[in-house]
């Protein structure tokens, strides 16, 4: 009896790592809403968690990561979450305002205690930011008029100014009783 | 009122400019391309004539030597335009408008632009009653010349 006993604990000992494996499918997903962003906007996504590996309450880091086109990671967070069975998580991540446009990635993962991990990855568009464009070329048309406005006076000042020097000419002359 | 083109020879153009102002007692415009205006008064005076009739607008020299000389570029027609149409409406009564030397503006303007000037001052004069008399010397400018004949009631060789 005390021999089965040892034997049975010496098996779970031994079974304790594969039963305690980290086995998570992991998934992400960005709305089509979100396919197509201006820099300096939030991508938001999900990452939905299948626990695989058991059934006991876990607590799991999440790490986020996006990468420009240019393959140069851009932004990075990580975050400790609860897992049971599966967990779904919306987050979302600030594009930096002077991104270049192109496709982006954002890598979910998940570290797991043998060093290697749980990695998903989707992607979405970066696009020249409009609002700032609109901006700009407002401010650039408002710049347009002002100078037009100002060679217009100028212009229409020079006139005004030749009569007037005119106007005191001839009214000089006639004060001076010049006879006409 | 009349509009007339005097072409004569450098040599005799002084003489000329002299003869037709004084053959004028009505005010004058008289829009100086060849001399300053100090140059040109003493050389009327000089041959006889009262100045005090005559309203100067100096295209020669920018240096402002009197208040009632108006100074304007040679190359600035439109300015030399405003200025002489304002004279025109200010100025009572009868008056005459003398270019000393039309081809002058040849030398800072283009020839189509040059008959343009002259196009529109003849016919404002014309149409104000103003008596336009428009020199040039010979030599110069035959071909706006020839464009510009037909805006002048008289053309005179000489």
């Amino acid at each position: 009896m005390k021999t089965t006993i040892q034997i049975i604990v010496v098996i779970l000992l031994l079974a304790a790592p594969i039963l305690a494996q980290d086995n998570y499918n992991l998934k992400v997903e960005i709305p089509e809403s979100h396919s197509k962003i201006s820099a300096g906007e939030s991508v938001w996504f999900t990452a939905k968690i299948l626990n695989l590996g058991n059934e006991n309450r876990k607590d799991i880091t999440l790490k986020f990561e996006m990468y420009d086109p240019n393959k140069k990671l851009v932004v990075s967070k990580a975050e400790t979450a609860a897992i049971e069975t599966h967990a779904s998580f919306v987050r979302n991540l600030e594009i930096p305002k002077n991104s270049p446009p192109g496709v982006y990635i954002i890598y979910v993962k998940i570290p797991y205690s043998d060093g290697t991990e749980a990695v998903s990855q989707a992607s979405f568009e970066v696009t020249t930011n409009k609002k700032a464009i609109i901006i700009i070329g407002v401010a650039i048309l408002l710049l347009l008029i002002l100078i037009l406005l100002v060679i217009w006076i100028s212009y229409k000042w020079k006139k005004m100014y030749l009569k007037m020097k005119i106007h005191q000419i001839v009214n000089k002359k006639l004060r001076q009783n010049f006879k006409f | 009122m009349s509009s007339t083109l005097i072409i004569t020879s450098v040599e005799s153009l002084q003489e000329r400019i002299i003869e037709v102002v004084k053959s004028f007692d009505t005010p004058g415009i008289y829009v100086s391309l060849n001399k300053t205006q100090k140059s040109i008064e003493e050389i009327l005076k000089k041959g006889g004539i009262n100045t005090k009739k005559l309203f100067f607008i100096d295209c020669v020299t920018s240096e402002q030597t009197k208040d009632d000389v108006l100074h304007i570029l040679p190359n600035d027609l439109e300015q030399l335009s405003c200025a002489i149409n304002t004279f025109i409406k200010d100025i009572p009564g009868r008056k005459v408008l003398i270019i000393d030397a039309l081809s002058t503006f040849l030398i800072y303007n283009n020839e189509n632009k040059v008959a343009a000037f002259v196009k529109e001052i003849t016919e404002y004069a014309s149409k104000n009653e103003v008596e336009v008399i428009a020199l040039s010397p010979k030599t110069k400018g035959e071909e706006l010349l020839n464009k510009i004949f037909n805006f002048f009631d008289k053309v005179k060789k000489e």
